[in-house]
């Protein structure tokens, strides 16, 4: 555990440091970099959205939009507010909402980034654990009973809201909330052991306020 | 710094981009009096980061130092993507030579007193001043402006309660979301302040009174239309409706 936290934050640091290298020397290569491992990603993101319009047309347009944003606004990048991945996913979420937006031809002078202001906008109230609590849900994450895990995925990444994941679990609203937020509870639990194991010499114990939290409430 | 909050679930909704648009302006301009709210959304955000970046699976090598060669079809994404970057990068520069137009407008907004204290995602749909909006009343003392937030299911408005003045006792037929943007209100549960983020479910019925010293602005997200109760002004209950953002033809 303690080792894979290092690593990550490694991996974490080195994103960090290739963006760095896109915003003050306009490096290609590194771009390229980047975009070899998130593309993909961001691709598979797109790909999952549960929506009439997905398509890998869809997702490819996607991509192009999101690393567009992602080469023109690298000096936006504050490696002390977000990692490199939630920087890309917010920037994602956004461009994935205006595509739906665009598509359904409204008029409004809104567009997701005035709705979803990203990370470097919100400079006056800027947290100084965010860094360490970031590197730290990663982790979390991979703790979780895998139905809260699945409830978040398909919220996050294909686009449901509460109500669409509980039809498609075929289990009571309710039920869905509950496992939402215990999951929610728990990556915050976990958050806040993770930071006490790092800022005290003497470790904690990880496991015990996380089993207080990890009965499900089936109603 | 707000009282009342919007729940865990709207944030975590909000953060992972699946609120309605009128819903998500709501929680956004609640956030811009709110530190606490917005550094929950910063954490709800790095969970949808690492729901990306581990379970879309794709491979997880996690380090920029192991080697990811493009394959084919990634290649030429990429060249795609460096004309298109090419492409954004006049475009851009076309937009810069508009700019001082746009600029003037700004600084309207900021020399205008009732709206330069409204949050930006708020400022964003409104006019220069407030006098510009078509305000519509609704009672003696309190006017109402729809605003075009491409929400077509949902009514988005400005609310606008003179000084001291109330608004008489009304139902809600579907749910309503209102933040307070400027000056404060009291109903019978109590007083709120600006940021305040309230749900008010259907069947809910309440009387606002803005308080004394202002007029209170209220940004207002409607479901259904309200309904009147009083004897008189029951009378208007036909005329209300709500109006969402047109639909496309």
């Amino acid at each position: 555990m303690y080792q894979s936290g290092v690593k990550e934050r490694l991996a974490h640091d080195e994103w960090a440091a290739v963006m760095h290298k896109i915003a003050s020397d306009q490096d290609r290569k590194a771009f390229a970099k980047l975009f070899a491992h998130f593309s993909p990603k961001i691709k598979s993101f797109c790909m999952m959205l549960r929506s009439q319009h997905t398509s890998p047309q869809m997702a490819d347009e996607l991509v192009q939009d999101v690393m567009i944003k992602v080469w023109t606004k690298a000096e936006y990048f504050n490696s002390d507010k977000a990692s490199v991945s939630t920087w890309i996913f917010t920037i994602a979420r956004n461009c994935r909402t205006d595509y739906l937006r665009k598509l359904k031809r409204t008029e409004t002078p809104l567009v997701a980034d005035d709705l979803w202001p990203m990370a470097e906008e919100e400079a006056p109230f800027a947290s100084l654990e965010q860094h360490r609590i970031e590197k730290n849900i990663h982790h979390a994450l991979t703790l979780l009973p895998p139905e809260q895990a699945e409830a978040l995925k398909q919220i996050y990444i294909s686009g449901k809201t509460h109500a669409e994941v509980a039809s498609a679990l075929g289990l009571p609203l309710g039920t869905v909330k509950s496992r939402v937020r215990l999951a929610i509870a728990k990556l915050r639990i976990s958050m806040s052991e993770l930071l006490a194991e790092e800022s005290e010499a003497e470790p904690t114990d990880a496991t015990g306020s996380s089993k207080a939290a990890g009965a499900e409430l089936e109603p | 710094m707000p009282r009342l909050h919007p729940d865990i679930h709207w944030l975590i909704d909000y953060a992972a981009g699946t609120l309605p648009l009128s819903h998500a302006l709501c929680v956004a301009a609640h956030t811009e009096y709110c530190s606490s709210c917005q550094s929950k959304v910063r954490e709800l955000s790095a969970i949808g980061g690492s729901l990306m970046s581990t379970d879309t699976g794709t491979s997880n090598a996690a380090e920029p130092s192991a080697s990811e060669e493009l394959n084919e079809d990634e290649s030429e994404a990429l060249n795609k993507l460096w004309a298109a970057i090419e492409q954004a990068k006049v475009a851009q520069s076309d937009t810069d030579a508009t700019r001082p137009v746009d600029q003037a407008n700004h600084v309207n907004t900021l020399q205008s007193e009732t709206t330069a204290a409204l949050p930006t995602c708020v400022k964003k749909l409104l006019p220069d001043t407030m006098e510009q909006l078509n305000w519509k009343k609704l009672g003696r003392h309190l006017s109402v402006t729809q605003l075009a937030s491409g929400d077509t299911q949902r009514e988005v408005a400005l609310h606008r309660i003179h000084p001291g003045r109330g608004v008489a006792n009304h139902d809600h037929k579907g749910e309503e979301v209102t933040v307070v943007l400027r000056g404060s209100f009291s109903d019978q549960k109590g007083i709120y302040l600006p940021g305040d983020f309230l749900v008010m479910q259907a069947g809910h019925s309440h009387q606002p009174v803005a308080s004394g010293d202002m007029e209170c602005i209220c940004l207002s997200v409607l479901d259904a239309p309200i309904k009147f109760t009083g004897p008189i002004n029951r009378l208007m209950n036909p005329f209300l409706k709500i109006h969402p953002s047109p639909a496309p033809a």
